[in-house]
């Protein structure tokens, strides 16, 4: 069964096609990953899928009903929800504080609400630091408030924008071991990420985009000796450009 | 939450309101007056601090609800000859109204920052016009509250001496207070701040962005108009200009921002500062024959508090004295 | 009847080009550098002010005192953006709208206090001759001041457009990061631009001297008028301005004759509101710049 399914996703600015007629499928639990260049219209699949812009043409289907133009907190209600590519904490609120805002959404007490966003901070790995100013927090461990915000909003599909980008990969596996459990609990994961390494260990299914096209899609190992794939990002050492 | 009070705090307010209570047995009438006007200010300053400060929306325009509220009261109660204690209801929910259409209009169209400020002083301005021009509310000339005479009930016609309205007015603004304090501690007061903290990101976590920032503009502008109502029932004579004009704009609001924004004792002790200072102010000006001397002080004074102390007075002292939330943090943590 | 509607469009002309002169001023301060600048009609006050005390004291003539205001106003608000103002360019609006407002409150207090409350106009030969031209009557104090504007205005044009600082005020304007990396120095170019703004508003306020009388409360109508001119005119649109500030002129002087005087905002407000929500980047602005 898919959970989420894209269907020939256009989206232009004036003039420029900056994501040309993507179709592809996420199945339930899995947890897949949208690679690409820069500028090969990830981000900007991420933000109609998650309501932050509305497509020009094509379709987005979540649990079997189309979702194009909803607003984002109309999404975030049914299910679906993201982090940003450049962690947005809610300064001057604690990271305990933060997460409340996600769990909020399903919780409409505040008693409540600390309960799930703990959870969702424990599963994150931030529990220790619930008190904490979220403005005070190293890199990382924005990294995983955002990614726990977005967890305490009970969803359905998440969806994480670069989560790995400026860590160390000490830091950057903190984080795989917190999604793989995240998925394992049943939340479906799509990831859009550069760092291969990541990509590799933890994707069930890799979707390629390049210049706003699909040209990939399967099995980790199979896009990754694709030779449209290699040529175009990941070059003859299978390595990201 | 910045600036709220902990269990030390809480113990010094309490010890605050039995001051309050007790002080027209310790003061004299002129000073429960000025008590009476402070509790006013601070009242609209707590109002007005839940839209900037936590909607993060500037209204330049208050006077419009101050004006509708009073107008309002004074109204149903000369003409209608209903009792204030149901014109004050109308005046919330019509001035909640009000502030709801502007603030609807403003997010729709996407006017924000000093555009929405000028926004609201052009509605503000355009019902003083109005009602300069409005011969059933009297003009220019004024609308008079019949005079008290012996056979007047202040609990009835909620008005009286200078002790009634100083108890009327502490409650009043004691209710408020613990109410919009309820509030923010509760899911709207994190919805609130999240929105002003970040639109954006806050919707993505799922927040109706819209209707949080509806809700506080809707609340401010409403307990603004009962505030008006007071200012009428107190005053017994309204003009359009000292109640929709923006002197009276800029006048509430120097209040909240001197105390402090996005605090909630910070409007009270903002009006604890400025309406005394302004009475002296206009004190020393009729001494020495001279006008303008209370503008001078209030610019002084605001541009005294925006060098040293941006965020207001009252954060200023909290960190200095521990009284708020998080000093307590800090001092946990250690 | 004609002739009435002439004049009242005429003095409504005239008086609308001392208006975009002083709505100039507020557009570069707050287009380069987005600053709220909530003590513009006090600096016009001080301008009047200013005119008021060079003809009472030292009776020189509007030709004198104008230029004289300008200079002081110039001198005053590069002096100010200097030493403070650009200390608060990166501040949050409402903290930057609060050292405007506590600026005009002193500036009203100080004229209040000096000059006392009373209105102080300038009677000199020169406030009654009048030009007839086609059957009609215009204010000669009036059409001077229109003209004086208009010069200043097309001065300020000419300099901004071929000039290399008054290009480099542009740049500014439109680009703050990428002005700043080919080396235009800030701080300079924004003192001078805030000394350009209050000239216009002193200049202006020394050529309305004659033509009203002169009290401290003055201020916050001015400051009003002017923003609402930037904005229907458009915000960084020097022709916005001068349009703006002519339809607000006519506008006024027609609604004052039509309904009543103390209603003649009404027009200016109910533009102002439909600007905001409907063309916020003005009459001759960018279509959707309302940031």
């Amino acid at each position: 069964m898919n959970l989420l399914e894209v269907r020939q996703l256009t989206r232009r600015f004036s003039g420029l096609v900056a994501v040309d007629s993507i179709s592809f499928e996420i199945p339930q639990g899995s947890l897949c990953a949208l690679i690409g260049p820069n500028g090969a219209g990830k981000t900007t699949c991420f933000n109609m899928i998650a309501g932050a812009l509305a497509p020009s043409q094509g379709d987005v289907i979540f649990e079997g009903k189309s979702i194009a133009g909803l607003a984002p907190e109309t999404l975030c209600a049914r299910g679906i929800a993201r982090t940003f590519q450049i962690v947005r904490p809610l300064a001057g609120m604690s990271v305990l504080e933060n997460a409340m805002v996600g769990a909020l959404v399903r919780e409409h007490h505040v008693r409540g609400a600390k309960e799930q966003a703990l959870i969702a901070l424990a599963k994150a790995g931030l529990e220790h630091k619930a008190y904490m100013e979220a403005s005070a927090l190293t890199l990382p461990d924005r990294k995983l408030l955002e990614i726990a915000k977005a967890l305490a909003t009970g969803p359905k599909l998440l969806l994480l924008d670069e989560s790995m980008a400026g860590l160390r990969p000490a830091e950057s596996d903190r984080i795989c071991e917190a999604l793989r459990e995240i998925n394992r609990g049943g939340v479906t994961i799509l990831l859009i990420e550069h760092v291969m390494r990541v990509v590799m260990s933890l994707a069930q299914k890799v979707i390629v985009l390049h210049h706003g096209v699909k040209i990939a899609d399967g099995a980790p190992q199979d896009v990754v000796a694709d030779p449209q794939v290699i040529a175009s990002y990941l070059g003859r050492k299978g390595h990201a450009a | 939450m910045k600036g709220a009070l902990n269990k030390r705090g809480a113990i010094l307010a309490g010890l605050l309101l039995a001051l309050a209570a007790a002080a027209p047995f310790l003061v004299n009438e002129f000073y429960l007056t000025v008590l009476a006007l402070i509790f006013l200010y601070a009242l609209v300053g707590i109002a007005w601090n839940l839209m900037m400060g936590y909607a993060g929306q500037l209204s330049l325009g208050h006077a419009l609800y101050f004006g509708l509220g009073a107008y309002i009261v004074a109204v149903l109660s000369e003409k209608f000859g209903i009792s204030p204690w149901f014109g004050m209801i109308p005046a919330f929910f019509i001035a909640a109204i009000c502030g709801a259409i502007i603030g609807a209009l403003g997010f729709r169209f996407g006017v924000k920052g000093v555009y929405f400020a000028l926004l609201t002083i052009a509605f503000a301005e355009f019902a003083r016009i109005l009602f300069e021009h409005w011969d059933y509310t009297g003009r220019t000339g004024g609308f008079f509250l019949t005079a008290l005479n012996e056979k007047n009930r202040p609990l009835l016609s909620l008005r009286g001496g200078a002790m009634f309205f100083y108890y009327a007015l502490l409650m009043t603004l004691a209710v408020t207070y613990f109410a919009v304090a309820w509030l923010v501690r509760g899911r709207l007061g994190y919805l609130w701040r999240a929105v002003r903290e970040d639109e954006e990101a806050a919707r993505a976590l799922g927040v109706k962005a819209f209707e949080v920032k509806l809700i506080a503009v809707a609340i401010s502008a409403g307990i603004t108009g009962v505030a008006g109502g007071w200012f009428a029932l107190m005053n017994g004579s309204l003009f359009p200009d000292s109640t929709f004009g923006m002197r009276l704009s800029i006048d509430l609001i120097i209040a909240p921002i001197i105390g402090g924004l996005g605090t909630l004792f910070g409007p009270v002790l903002g009006a604890l500062i400025v309406v005394p200072l302004n009475e002296i102010a206009k004190d020393l000006g009729q001494a020495l024959g001279v006008n303008g001397i209370n503008l001078l002080i209030y610019g002084v004074l605001l541009l005294a508090v925006v060098l040293a102390a941006p965020s207001g007075v009252w954060p200023w002292i909290a960190r200095k004295t521990g009284l708020d939330e998080n000093s307590t943090r800090e001092r946990d943590r250690t | 009847m004609f002739e009435l509607y002439v004049g009242v469009i005429a003095n409504g002309l005239m008086i609308g080009a001392v208006y975009a002169l002083i709505a100039t001023g507020l557009n570069l301060i707050f287009g380069v550098m987005r600053i709220v600048n909530f003590a513009h009609g006090e600096i016009v006050v001080i301008g009047m002010y200013a005119g008021y005390s060079c003809w009472f004291w030292l009776g020189l003539p509007l030709a004198v005192s104008a230029p004289l205001a300008m200079l002081f106003m110039f001198a005053a608000g590069y002096g100010f953006q200097r030493a403070l103002g650009n200390d608060f360019v990166d501040r949050p609006q409402h903290v930057q709208f609060v050292l405007y407002i506590s600026l005009a409150l002193i500036i009203t207090g100080l004229h209040a206090i000096i000059f006392g409350p009373d209105p102080r106009g300038i009677q000199s030969a020169a406030s009654f001759s009048v030009y007839r031209f086609a059957g009609l009557r215009f204010d000669a104090a009036r059409l001077h001041a229109a003209l004086a504007a208009v010069a200043i205005l097309c001065a300020l044009w000419l300099w901004l457009r071929y000039s290399l600082t008054g290009k480099s005020l542009k740049a500014a304007a439109q680009n703050l990061t990428g002005g700043q990396a080919i080396g235009i120095n800030i701080n300079h170019v924004f003192a001078l631009t805030m000394g350009i703004g209050a000239a216009c508003a002193g200049a202006a306020g020394a050529l309305i001297a004659p033509l009203f009388d002169t009290h401290p409360y003055l201020a916050g109508e001015f400051t009003l008028t002017a923003f609402i001119i930037v904005i229907v005119g458009g915000l960084a649109s020097l022709p916005g301005a001068l349009l703006g500030g002519l339809l607000i002129g006519v506008s006024e002087a027609l609604a004052a004759v039509l309904i009543t005087p103390s209603a003649k905002s009404l027009f200016s407000y109910g533009l102002l509101i439909a600007i905001l929500l409907l063309r916020p980047g003005g009459l001759l602005g960018q279509k959707g710049a309302g940031n």
